[in-house]
C-alpha cells in the first residue's frame, strides 16, 4: 500500500527548543495511526505540521506523491492538501448552521448545490443528526457537536483526517459511543487518519499502530502490545499499566 | 515556482500577504508619507538654518517642557482617579455601577475644549457659580490640567474595567481564599492588568500633549499651539512650523518605544471578556465612601454640559442655530463616517495580521500607534506638506483630506479594537476553514468577519466617535466652507455670540450621544 502521509526527519524548533525532533513515519492509505504522548510531547505540533499550519524547520512532509512542506517552507498550503481536521475544541463556526458548517468545505471544492445537499443529508443521517441541519452549534448537546465536527471533516471525502484529542472532554459512555462511530466511519470510507490522544486505551481501540512521542521524539512506532515486558523502556511500564 | 504553477494560482495562494501589503501601503500613505514629507521640507540649507534658529530660541524649549509637564500632570491625575474608580466600577458591588461608568465615560467622546467652555459658563466671571478666584484658577495651567484630567480619566477607568474583565477568574478566587478584597485588588488584580494601565497612561499622555483647544481657550501657552500659530495668522511661518514639529515627533517616537516595551506584545491579550462570571468584590465599611466617589465621578462631568445647555437656553441660542450652524454638523458626520469606514477596512486586514503575529502585522500596528501618539499638529503639518499641491486639489480642496487625516490619526483606535476581537477568538475557526479549502478572502468574508462582527462594529463605532470629537487634526486642514462642527464652535468661540456657541456645543453633545446610543443599541442587542 502506498503512503498517504510521509514525514521524513521532521524537526520543529520553537524558542530554540525542539518541539519535534527528527520525526519520521509513514501512514499508509486507509490506515489509522494513533499518536500517543503526554502534554507537551509534540502531538498537536505533529498534526499542525501535517496540516500545513507550521513548516518544519528541518525535514519534509509529503502528502500523497507531493512534497507538501520542507525546511521552513510550506509548498502546498493547508487549503490545497485535501486533508480534514477535527480540533480539540471542535472549532465549529458558531454563526453557521450545521448544514452551513458541512457545506463550507464542499463549496470550496465547487461541488454543485444539489450534490452538496445530498451528501450533507447522507452524512448527517450517518452520524445520527438527521433533522438537525438547521440548528446552530450553540443549540446542540456536547455529543451532537462532536458528531457535527466529525461529519464536517468527512463530508468532503478528504485524503486524510487529523483528529486532535477530539474526545478528551467527554464522559466515559459518550467517549465509547463516539469512538465506535469514528472507527466505523473511517473503516467504511477507507479514510487515512492520524489520531492524537493521551489515552493508551483510545489509541489501541482505534488503530493497530501507535506512534509514542516523548519530548518531541518518536520513542515507539508499532502495536502498543509490543511494549509488554519491555522494562528497559522507561515509558513502557506506565503505558502497559494503563492498557490493563 | 510561480511560472510552474501559473500566476493565477500563485496570486491566489498569496491572497493574505498581498492584501496585507495593500492595506500596509494605504496606511503608510496616510500616516508615514506626511512624516516623510515633513522631513523633506527641512532638507534644504535655508530650511535647516531656519530650523536651527527656531529650535535654538529659549522660549521654544521653555514651552516644550511646560507642555510635557502639563501632559505628565494630566496623566498622573488621571491614574490617581481612574485606577481606584476602575476597580470600583469594574469589580465591586456598589449600586448602579454600569450607569455610573457610562456617565463617567461619556465626556471622553467630546472635544475637551467643549468641557472647558462648559466650565467657563459655570465658574468664569459671568458664570452660574462664577467668582474671581474660580476664574483665575480656570484660566491657569492648573485649570488646563484639571479639565483635561476630567476629560481623559475615563480612558484609564474604562481600560482598567476592560482589563479586569480579562483576568482569569481562578487567579482572583485563589487570592480571595487567603486575602481580603482590598489586598486582592492591590496585590493581584492591578499588577495583572499592568499592560492595560500602561496603555491607558500612554493614551492619556499623548492626547493631553497633543491638545490644542483647551490651552488655547484658557489662554495657556503650549507647544502645539505655537506650531499651530505658524500655520496661520500674524505668526504665519510654515518653514518654522515644520522645524518646530520635530521635537513633537521625537516625543511621539519615545511614546511608541514605551508602548512597545510596556504593553506592545501583551496589549491584545489584556483586553477581552472573562471566561466566566465571578461574584463582585465586597468592600465592607468603605462602601459609603466608595458610593460617594463613584457618584461624583458620574455626575461631575455632567456639570459643564448642564451649564452649556442653561447658557444656550437663557440667551435663546437654540433658536439661532439654523443661521449659525450651516452644514457643519453634517460635515462632521460625513468626515467621521468616511474615516471610520476607511479605518475599519484597514483594521480588518492589519488588525488580523497583528493579532495573529503575521510578518509585517506588528510593524504596521506600530505605525498606526505612531500616528496616534504623534501630535495632531505634526501630522497635520505633514499632511499639508504632502497634499497641498495644485495637482492634488481634488483631495486637498475637499472634505476628503479631513477624512484621510482622521483615518491616519485614529487608525490605531479601530485597528487595536479589531485586533483585540480577533485575538480573543479561536484561531482554530480560521484553520478549520483553511483546511476546508477556503483561501484567505473567503475565510475573511465567510468566517472571520461574521464571527467577529460585533468586535468589528465596535471598532467602527469607536473610530467614528473619536473622529467626531476631533478638533486638532481638522482645524489645520478643513476646506473653506466645509468645516466640521468642532471647528465651527472653536472658531466662533472667540467672537461669536455666547448663547449660540453654547447651543452649537449642545448639538455636538447630542450628536455624539445619538451616535453612541444607536451604535451601542445595535452592538448589545441580543441575538435572536
Amino acid at each position: 500500500m502506498s503512503a498517504a502521509i510521509h514525514l521524513d526527519g521532521v524537526t520543529v524548533l520553537r524558542d530554540g527548543r525542539k518541539v519535534l525532533d527528527d520525526v519520521s513515519m509513514q501512514i499508509a492509505a486507509g490506515e489509522t495511526l494513533s499518536v500517543l504522548g503526554s502534554s507537551g510531547s509534540g502531538k498537536t505540533t505533529l498534526l499542525r505540521v501535517v496540516a500545513g499550519f507550521i513548516a518544519p524547520g528541518l525535514g519534509a512532509v509529503s502528502v500523497g506523491e507531493a512534497v507538501a512542506s520542507e525546511r521552513g517552507r510550506v509548498a502546498i498550503p493547508p487549503e490545497e492538501r485535501g486533508i480534514a481536521m477535527v480540533f480539540q475544541d471542535l472549532a465549529l463556526w458558531p454563526h453557521l448552521t450545521v448544514h452551513g458548517n458541512l457545506s463550507f468545505g464542499l463549496e470550496s471544492g465547487r461541488v454543485p448545490r444539489a450534490e452538496r445537499d445530498e451528501r450533507i443529508a447522507a452524512m448527517l443521517a450517518r452520524v445520527g443528526l438527521a433533522g438537525k441541519a438547521r440548528k446552530h452549534p450553540g443549540e446542540l448537546s456536547g455529543g451532537e457537536r462532536q458528531r457535527v465536527a466529525i461529519a464536517r471533516a468527512l463530508v468532503a471525502d478528504p485524503r486524510a483526517v487529523l483528529l486532535d484529542e477530539p474526545l478528551s472532554n467527554l464522559d466515559v459512555g459518550l467517549k465509547q459511543e463516539l469512538l465506535g462511530l469514528f472507527r466505523e466511519l473511517l473503516r467504511e470510507r477507507g479514510t487515512t487518519a492520524l489520531y492524537v490522544t493521551h489515552d493508551p486505551r483510545e489509541a489501541r481501540a482505534l488503530a493497530e499502530r501507535t506512534a509514542v512521542l516523548d519530548a518531541g521524539r518518536v520513542v515507539h512506532l508499532g502495536a502498543l502490545d509490543e511494549l509488554r515486558g519491555r522494562d528497559d523502556l522507561p515509558f513502557a511500564r506506565s503505558l502497559v499499566a494503563a492498557l490493563g | 515556482m510561480a511560472a510552474g504553477m501559473g500566476w493565477g494560482l500563485a496570486l491566489r495562494r498569496r491572497e493574505e500577504p498581498l492584501l496585507l501589503v495593500a492595506a500596509g501601503a494605504a496606511l503608510a500613505a496616510l500616516a508615514l508619507l506626511p512624516l516623510v514629507s515633513l522631513a523633506g521640507q527641512l532638507a534644504t540649507r535655508e530650511a535647516l538654518l531656519g530650523a536651527s534658529r527656531a529650535l535654538s530660541a529659549p522660549r521654544t524649549w521653555a514651552l516644550f517642557m511646560s507642555s510635557v509637564g502639563l501632559a505628565a500632570a494630566v496623566t498622573i491625575a488621571s491614574l490617581v482617579v481612574g485606577l481606584p474608580l476602575g476597580v470600583l466600577l469594574g469589580r465591586t458591588d456598589i449600586p448602579f455601577r454600569r450607569a455610573a461608568l457610562w456617565l463617567h465615560t461619556f465626556p471622553l467622546f467630546l472635544p475637551p475644549f467643549l468641557l472647558a467652555l462648559g466650565w467657563f459658563h459655570l465658574l468664569g466671571r459671568g458664570g452660574l457659580a462664577g467668582s474671581a478666584p474660580g476664574a483665575r484658577l480656570l484660566f491657569s495651567p492648573v485649570g488646563v490640567v484639571l479639565i483635561l484630567a476630567l476629560a481623559l480619566t475615563p480612558v484609564v477607568t474604562s481600560l482598567v474595567v476592560v482589563g479586569l474583565q480579562a483576568v482569569d477568574p481562578s487567579l482572583e478566587e485563589a487570592a480571595l481564599l487567603v486575602a481580603g478584597p482590598r489586598r486582592t485588588s492591590v496585590r493581584i488584580l492591578l499588577p495583572l492588568i499592568r499592560p492595560a494601565v500602561a496603555l491607558a497612561a500612554l493614551v492619556v499622555f499623548s492626547l493631553a500633549f497633543s491638545e490644542l483647544g483647551v490651552p488655547m481657550f484658557l489662554r495657556v501657552g503650549v507647544y502645539p499651539a505655537m506650531v499651530f500659530s505658524r500655520l496661520g495668522g500674524v505668526d504665519y511661518a510654515p518653514g518654522e512650523a515644520f522645524a518646530l514639529a520635530l521635537p513633537l515627533f521625537m516625543v511621539a517616537v519615545a511614546l511608541l518605544v514605551v508602548e512597545r516595551r510596556a504593553a506592545g506584545r501583551r496589549s491584545f491579550a489584556v483586553l477581552g471578556p472573562r471566561s466566566r462570571e465571578v461574584p463582585a468584590l465586597r468592600i465592607g465599611r468603605w462602601r459609603p465612601a466608595a458610593i460617594v466617589f463613584a457618584a461624583a465621578a458620574a455626575l461631575v462631568p455632567l456639570l459643564p454640559l448642564a451649564s452649556l445647555a442653561i447658557r444656550a437656553l437663557r440667551g435663546g441660542g437654540f433658536s439661532k442655530l439654523p443661521q449659525w450652524m450651516g452644514t457643519s454638523a453634517w460635515n462632521s458626520l460625513l468626515d467621521a463616517f468616511l474615516a471610520g469606514t476607511l479605518i475599519l477596512a484597514l483594521a480588518v486586514v492589519i488588525g488580523h495580521a497583528a493579532a495573529r503575529r503575521r510578518r509585517g502585522g506588528v510593524g504596521l500596528d506600530a505605525l498606526a500607534v505612531l500616528a496616534f501618539v504623534t501630535p495632531a499638529t505634526v501630522l497635520g503639518v505633514g499632511l499639508v506638506a504632502t497634499w497641498n499641491r495644485p495637482s492634488l486639489q481634488a483631495v486637498y480642496g475637499t472634505s476628503a483630506i479631513v477624512a484621510l487625516a482622521l483615518a491616519a490619526r485614529y487608525g490605531a483606535v479601530g485597528l487595536r479594537t479589531a485586533a483585540v476581537s480577533f485575538s480573543q477568538g479561536s484561531e482554530h475557526h480560521e484553520e478549520a476553514a483553511a483546511i476546508g479549502g477556503a483561501r484567505f478572502l473567503r475565510r475573511l468574508g465567510r468566517i472571520l468577519v461574521p464571527i467577529h462582527a460585533r468586535g468589528l462594529a465596535a471598532a467602527w463605532l469607536l473610530a467614528v466617535v473619536f473622529c467626531l470629537r476631533d478638533l486638532e487634526t481638522a482645524v489645520l486642514l478643513y476646506p473653506a466652507g466645509q468645516e466640521p462642527l468642532t471647528v465651527r464652535i472653536f472658531t466662533l468661540e472667540a467672537n461669536g455670540p455666547e448663547p449660540v456657541v453654547a447651543a452649537l456645543a449642545c448639538v455636538q453633545v447630542a450628536m455624539t450621544a445619538a451616535v453612541l446610543a444607536v451604535g451601542s443599541a445595535l452592538l448589545f442587542r441580543r441575538k435572536t
